[in-house]
């Protein structure tokens, strides 16, 4: 080739290669997403970045809470989002934003989970130590998230891996409800002897593993076809793992929900929030926030006059006023650590556990624990409670009112057959959430609704 | 209209005509020659490329350059010659021809106002209106001149065919939409492509801080005084050349370049006064006490629980939004000066304008400066240099969707709560308010948005020969942003009270680099035969760098600066960039100058596509048809002039985020430890959008130029839609970028000039300027048929769904209310009726069926008066305010007028449901109860000017003055039960939610009087 022709060849490849240097950009704030797992310390970052999915303000930071309570009878609505009064009224679209939010927020996390649990393994770089701890905590995560799904929509799909693509997603279809449940057990059974942190209550710890087994069992016993004796039995085995050698509540009931989220003895597992990484707990309850809900009246008649909780969990919106306000998260600021779980809950899960075993004297003895704590005197079985329905419709009532606010009312009610009793269902299906309109549309019905939505 | 399917067979006569004429004359006889020159009656230059021909004849010229031409074997004898020519009204005149001898015909044309002729940008150069044969629309400087708005794009409403400009917000300052021919795109961008001197400006709304709805725009960094021009390439095969980016047209903005001469001094200054256009009606106390007692008694409960005492409670009622409007100053100073000498011309200017709002709390001001300098270096290299500087200083206010809002709240706002009280001498929540107190956010918060910016240039020309030249510009956009935001712990039910203070501060900077060059040649360049080509090569460099911080908490006395902030609760440090390489190609040629074609080719690499999908390639092809030069249409061409035009071309759209095809991970801390998690789910093979455009349209001009037309139909289909794709959440995503999807406009746009009454210099003059567009607009095609919701505030609003128009309503269906129970009656799905809905439905489209402006002048004497008229008919408005101002008592909002109507008794009827204290009455539900029709006719501006006489003008050594007298927006005739129906609470960054009024800040009326004036 001669030099003239050469030389133009030349500039243009240089052209070429020097536009493929200009369209070559880096995102100067994110990694690649493939990138986030080469070594130990970023195995610890992906478990870490696990954990935020919890502070998610659809999550833990705001929904589990909110929508927990509101289609039940505590809490109403009195704001500006009228889709939080559907969900008070139990008239919930199926495109219905905050509904559609919790399960788009639980499922994140649980991909985070899923994306530890499939590439740590593989990770030559990552040291066996660090390798068990992030997979036990991840299992745990993924097992708590399950947990939360299958409570407020029944059968779910069941990713158990990082999505490939988008299409693949579309693939998914419903895990019926007790095979979720075996998924949760499996996931908690492979946690429990990995995780090491024994003492950070804002992460996974051997005790919080036992609490949620515990939880997760209680809950099962009323899925239909459930083995429920079975059931009761091993959130009751559980339980005694957890409370074997603690049984201290905190005192004061205040304690358990200062501004700051300060550690008490009581703690299990709770998510962390500062005043950056907030929850909006406090500005959708307090009057000086947004107030979109508030209590019941009709919640505040069925406290005692001297119930200890109930400074802490409600009081007048402006002193003086007759108009409430709940008070269990204290600022708007939102750097409270709400409780994923207790030691009330499961002395309360062990009290119930032993009623439905037929244990009546041991669950009053053990739900008198938080009566006590509440200030109340200690019921008497024979006196105050006589019947297996006595001792369960007292251990619902401390239920209410310890858990107040904290996302465990309708579940209860569900769990215990009494939603259509307490509240005015237009359609027995109507005790699940519905399925995300988007999940069904975009899985061209792979994903069914649920009944009568 | 209606002439035009006519016209056709009128030249197919023609045709055939002509096709039998040649045989009469073939006779031979004795000849002679005409020769002549055509000169500019104003200018007294020669006109070059005038058709001069012989009356009854095929015969005829071209003039040259200098205007002269020669018309050989003429017949002896009497003969009547025509010149004509775009632009000049056409003269014939006779003359005697000897054999042998050669006579002499001049002219002297008068230049006609007709928008056929004029100069105009097309990108890489320039073309004369007759040359181009794609939909150009060019607008003059004195269509935005003088007008009280900040941005230039505000000022072009109802301007132009086929552009659709639609306000969002009366904010000062705040960003406008505009859509060329429709929207195109679901979540890529919808606005169109700004091009200043040649440099694409950093556009689109930047602010870091969102006041719910409140946009702000990076046009309004333009001085809309330095222009001089702005042409809008509207079809595809003219804005093919800016190739991924065009898809949305381009607006080509000229700013104003000396002339060498006599040192020009010009001043355009004005000052106005505005007031809020209308008000919305809202109940007075005792109404409101009245209904609020009501809703109690409605729902069963005793009187001794009603929530309000009448009598006690009502006794007061205050003017809330009479608290939050002003009466407000308007002001514009520009002072240029331009001249040179045929070396060196400069253009040189400085303005300050401050625009106060109607809403207290709001303002804007901007001061801006130019130079723009032109050197002829050497005989073969010339440079130019533009260079504009502004700065902005914009109060803006929270507004729409927003518990903070100024407007919300004055709405919102219970009537009996008194305005002034005991809160640091506000009225609160002692006094029974439930909302934060408008007139205490105006006086203690501010948002304020401050922008320095840098626009410009650097050209050099240089001539190999006057047939080649080679071209090169780099150039600059640099634009800053300062914000700081403060919220006053002072203002009762607030967060800010809660939280001790909030103070934002927020500055990001924006860079645009842009080197390029292009080779232009003119192998051909007879008047009959030219053909230039273009090719060249340009590479842009677009940067981004961030920073935010808001603290809260301050101590007692401190305020606005994190600094004294006890926490940090919210932060940002981050940098984004994209860039692009482009390759373009253009060639024109004009034959005979009846037959154009025009081609052009661009190749864009962009580093926001996919990696497997690097460059686009846009082609384009049109093609005009001077009809009324060919021979056969002589008879014609003394009637009319006719342009046929046709063209076909390919744009694209890459307005998405600078890493939307890459999968993600970020920053996700927990309990302040560091985390990472994915974030992105990307897509490697994510390109540009595609738009395939046809356009057939013609310019025609009758009566010497006195009316002319401009009409364009069209067809652009959009394919490959950048969509933000929903995806099953159990992915761990909700969606991902996708190219999916489809999108059709199809409509005509026409723009009509006349010149009714050709007043010469004294007499009565009018013209009148028409131009409407009907723009069908439909979704063709989306991922699997699945339909998308969009909302505004967390509510579904808005949908894309396939045979819908872009942006239809999707509510709840509302059928009426039952006279026996006074509640709300629904629709499902399948046509039953019930009371509570769950199937929402397609209840209307905020599209317009069709949309223009109508401007009439009149000129007498030295007197000027213009009328300009703006409309849009058959779009719908979601009155979003109704959720709340017409919820039949469930929230406490105050409640619009519209619930005096309400159901009271069975056997009413009405469309109002009952009022309900426990919202049982369905009022409250968001259904299309809320759909307003939002047609209007808008009186946009009347102008009245005085011209000083010379003699005056010319003892105050001036050489022109006018003085005159504007008012703006004075009145809409409409429907429409809000503040304004042209409004959009979704504001420029939404391509799908158009046509929702959720607190809107309402629109001004101005009157300004001003003065223009040159020595």
């Amino acid at each position: 080739m001669r030099l003239t022709r050469a030389l133009p060849a030349a500039a243009l490849a240089l052209l070429v290669v020097g536009c493929d240097n200009v369209l070559t950009t880096t995102p100067g704030s994110n990694i690649p997403a493939d990138q986030i797992i080469v070594d130990s310390k970023s195995a610890q970052g992906a478990l870490t970045g696990a954990y935020d999915g919890l502070q998610s303000l659809s999550y833990y930071g705001l929904d589990i809470q909110l929508l927990g309570d509101l289609p039940a009878d505590n809490s109403t609505w009195v704001g500006t989002y009228q889709f939080l009064g559907d969900i008070e009224n139990n008239q919930i679209a199926a495109d219905n934003p905050e509904v559609t939010d919790m399960w788009t927020a639980i499922y994140r996390q649980i991909d985070r989970d899923n994306v530890i649990l499939s590439r740590v393994p593989d990770v030559a770089a990552i040291d066996d130590a660090t390798k068990k701890e992030v997979m036990g905590e991840a299992y745990f995560l993924r097992a708590l998230g399950y947990s939360n799904l299958v409570k407020f929509w029944g059968a779910v799909p069941m990713p158990l891996a990082p999505v490939q693509s988008a299409d693949d997603a579309a693939n998914y279809t419903r895990t019926p409800v007790l095979d979720v449940y075996a998924q949760i057990l499996s996931d908690l059974d492979k946690a429990a002897p990995m995780i090491g942190n024994t003492t950070d209550t804002r992460r996974a710890t051997p005790m919080a593993v036992e609490a949620i087994r515990a939880r997760v069992l209680f809950y099962r016993a009323s899925v239909p076809g459930a083995n429920a004796q079975a059931d009761y039995q091993a959130a009751l085995d559980a339980a005694n793992v957890v409370l074997a050698g603690r049984d201290t509540l905190t005192v004061p009931f205040g304690n358990l929900f200062t501004a700051t989220g300060s550690n008490t003895a009581e703690d299990i597992f709770r998510v962390s929030f500062t005043p950056a990484e907030y929850n909006e707990l406090g500005y959708y309850w307090l009057y000086a926030g947004r107030t979109e809900v508030r209590p019941t009246k009709e919640l505040a008649s069925t406290f005692a006059a001297n119930d200890l909780r109930k400074p802490y969990t409600f009081g007048p919106r402006t002193s003086g006023s007759s108009q409430l306000q709940a008070t269990k998260w204290p600022t708007t600021i939102g750097a409270e650590h709400p409780h994923v779980i207790r030691l009330a809950e499961v002395v309360l899960i062990k009290a119930e556990a032993l009623a439905r075993l037929g244990r009546l004297a041991e669950a009053v003895d053990e739900y008198n624990k938080v009566r006590i704590r509440a200030g109340l005197p200690k019921h008497v079985l024979g006196v105050d409670v006589t019947t297996q329905a006595d001792v369960l419709a007292a251990i619902m009532l401390e239920r209410r009112h310890e858990f107040a606010f904290e996302g465990d009312r309708w579940p209860d009610l569900v769990r215990a057959g009494l939603a259509g009793t307490v509240k005015d269902l237009a359609k027995p299906g109507y005790v699940l959430f519905p399925i995300p309109a988007r999940e069904v549309t975009t899985t061209n019905g792979n994903v069914t609704q649920n009944p009568d939505y | 209209m209606q002439f035009l399917p006519r016209r056709p067979f009128v030249a197919l006569a023609a045709l055939l005509v002509a096709l039998a004429a040649p045989a009469g004359i073939a006779r031979a006889q004795a000849t002679g020659t005409i020769r002549g020159t055509v000169t500019d009656s104003a200018s007294r230059r020669g006109v070059p490329g005038v058709q001069v021909t012989i009356a009854g004849t095929t015969r005829g010229a071209v003039t040259n350059d200098d205007g002269v031409y020669t018309l050989g074997s003429v017949p002896v004898g009497l003969t009547t010659v025509r010149a004509q020519r775009l632009g000049y009204s056409t003269q014939s005149r006779s003359v005697t021809v000897g054999a042998g001898e050669i006579a002499t015909a001049d002219f002297a044309l008068h230049p006609v106002a007709t928008v056929l002729s004029a100069v105009v940008s097309v990108g890489y150069g320039t073309a004369s209106r007759q040359d181009v044969s794609s939909a150009i629309a060019s607008v003059d400087s004195t269509a935005f001149a003088n007008t009280p708005v900040a941005s230039v794009d505000n000022a072009l409403q109802g301007r132009i065919p086929g552009v659709q400009v639609m306000q969002n917000s009366g904010e000062p300052g705040s960003g406008i939409s505009m859509r060329v021919r429709g929207p195109a795109s679901l979540n890529a961008g919808n606005q169109p492509l700004y091009v200043v001197d040649g440099v694409p400006m950093i556009q689109g709304s930047l602010s870091q801080i969102a006041l719910s709805g409140q946009d702000v725009t990076a046009i309004s960094g333009l001085n809309p005084d330095e222009i001089a021009s702005i042409d809008v390439l509207k079809d595809a095969a003219a804005a093919a050349i800016y190739g991924s980016r065009g898809s949305n047209g381009v607006v080509i903005i000229t700013t104003k370049r000396g002339a060498a001469g006599k040192t020009k001094f010009s001043l355009n200054s004005y000052v106005g006064t505005q007031k809020v256009e209308k008000t919305i009606g809202l109940l007075n106390a005792q109404q409101y006490v009245e209904l609020y007692n009501e809703s109690a008694a409605n729902d069963g409960y005793d009187p001794a629980d009603y929530p309000f005492v009448p009598g006690v409670d009502d006794a007061n009622t205050y003017d809330w939004q009479g608290a939050v409007f002003r009466r407000s100053p308007v002001s514009d100073v520009n002072l240029s000066m331009s001249g040179g000498g045929e070396r060196l011309k400069f253009y040189l200017s400085g303005s300050n304008f401050d625009q106060r709002g109607i809403v207290i709390g709001s303002g804007y001001r901007r001061q801006a400066a130019r130079l723009n300098m032109d050197l002829n270096a050497t005989d073969k290299l010339f440079v130019s240099s533009s260079v504009g500087l502004t700065r902005e200083d914009n109060d803006r206010i929270p507004g729409d969707q927003s518990l903070d809002g100024v407007v919300t709240n004055a709405i919102g706002m219970q009537p009996f709560v008194p305005i002034y009280g005991s809160n640091y001498g506000y009225g609160g929540r002692a006094d029974g308010a439930r909302y934060s107190n408008p007139v205490a956010i105006a006086a203690f918060n501010f948002d304020n948005y401050r922008t320095l910016r840098a626009l410009g240039n650097l050209d050099a020309k240089y001539s190999f020969s006057d047939r080649l030249w080679l071209s090169g510009r780099v150039g600059a956009d640099v634009y800053g942003i300062n914000e700081l935001t403060w919220g006053d712990p002072r203002i009762d039910r607030t967060y800010a009270q809660s939280a001790n203070g909030v103070g934002r501060t927020a500055s990001n900077t924006n860079t645009k680099y842009v080197a390029e060059s292009f080779l232009t040649v003119e192998p051909l360049n007879q008047a009959d035969n030219r053909l230039s080509v273009i090719g060249g090569a340009s590479v842009e460099y677009n940067h981004r760098d961030l920073s935010f911080a808001r603290g809260e908490g301050f101590p007692a006395g401190f305020s606005t600066y994190v600094a004294n902030a006890a926490t940090i609760t919210s932060w940002d440090g981050s940098a984004t960039d994209n860039n692009l390489v482009s390759f373009f190609t253009r060639a024109n040629w004009s034959y005979r100058e009846r037959y154009l074609l025009s081609a052009s080719l661009r190749a864009d690499g962009s580093s926001r596509f996919g990696a497997d999908n690097r460059y686009g390639i846009f082609p384009a092809v049109s093609l005009g048809w001077n009809v009324t030069d060919e021979s056969f249409a002589q008879g014609l061409a003394n009637l009319a002039t006719l342009k046929l035009r046709a063209s076909y071309g390919v744009t694209g759209n890459q307005g998405i985020g600078d890493f939307a095809s890459r999968s993600l991970a970020s920053g996700t801390p927990y309990s302040a430890e560091a985390g990472v998690s994915a974030t992105q789910l990307g897509n490697p093979g994510l390109k540009w959008e595609t738009t395939k455009e046809v356009d057939l349209g013609a310019d025609v001009s009758v009566l010497d130029g006195r009316a002319s037309l401009i009409v364009d139909w069209y067809n652009r289909n959009t394919d490959d839609l950048l969509v933000r794709r929903p995806i099953p959440a159990t992915s761990g995503y909700t969606s991902i970028w996708s190219n999916i999807g489809s999108i059709r406009n199809r409509g005509v746009d026409m723009g009509l000039h006349t010149v009714n009454l050709d007043g010469g210099t004294r007499g009565l003059g009018w013209t009148s300027d028409l131009n409407v567009t009907w723009n069908r607009n439909v979704v063709t095609a989306l991922y699997g048929g699945q339909l998308a919701t969009f909302n505004v505030s967390s509510r579904i609003t808005s949908v894309a769904a396939v045979g819908q128009p872009l942006g239809e309503f999707y509510l709840y269906k509302f059928l009426r209310v039952d006279p026996a129970t006074g509640n709300a009656v629904f629709a499902n799905a399948d046509g039953t009726e019930t009371d509570s809905p769950t199937d929402r439905m397609f209840v209307g489209s905020p599209q317009p069926k069709y949309y223009g402006g109508f401007t009439n002048t009149f000129t007498f004497r030295n007197f000027d008066l213009r009328g300009f008229l703006q409309f849009s008919q058959g779009n719908k408005v979601f009155n979003m305010m109704r959720i709340f101002t017409d919820d039949g008592g469930c929230t406490w909002d105050n409640l619009s007028t519209i619930a005096l109507t309400r159901w009271q008794k069975p056997g009413d009827i009405t469309n109002e449901p009952r009022v309900s204290y426990d919202c049982t009455s369905g009022a409250d539900v968001i259904s299309s109860r809320f759909i307003e029709d939002g047609s209007f006719v808008r009186l946009g501006e009347v102008t009245l000017g005085y011209k000083l006489p010379d003699r005056l003008a010319a003892a105050a050594r001036m050489t022109n003055a006018r003085l005159y007298l504007s008012g703006r927006n004075l009145h809409t005739w409409t429907n429409y039960s809000g503040y304004n129906p042209d409004v959009n609470s979704a504001g420029i960054g939404s391509n799908v939610v158009m046509g929702v009024d959720y607190y809107a800040y309402p629109l001004a009326r101005t009157f300004t009087l001003g003065v223009s004036a040159a020595w």
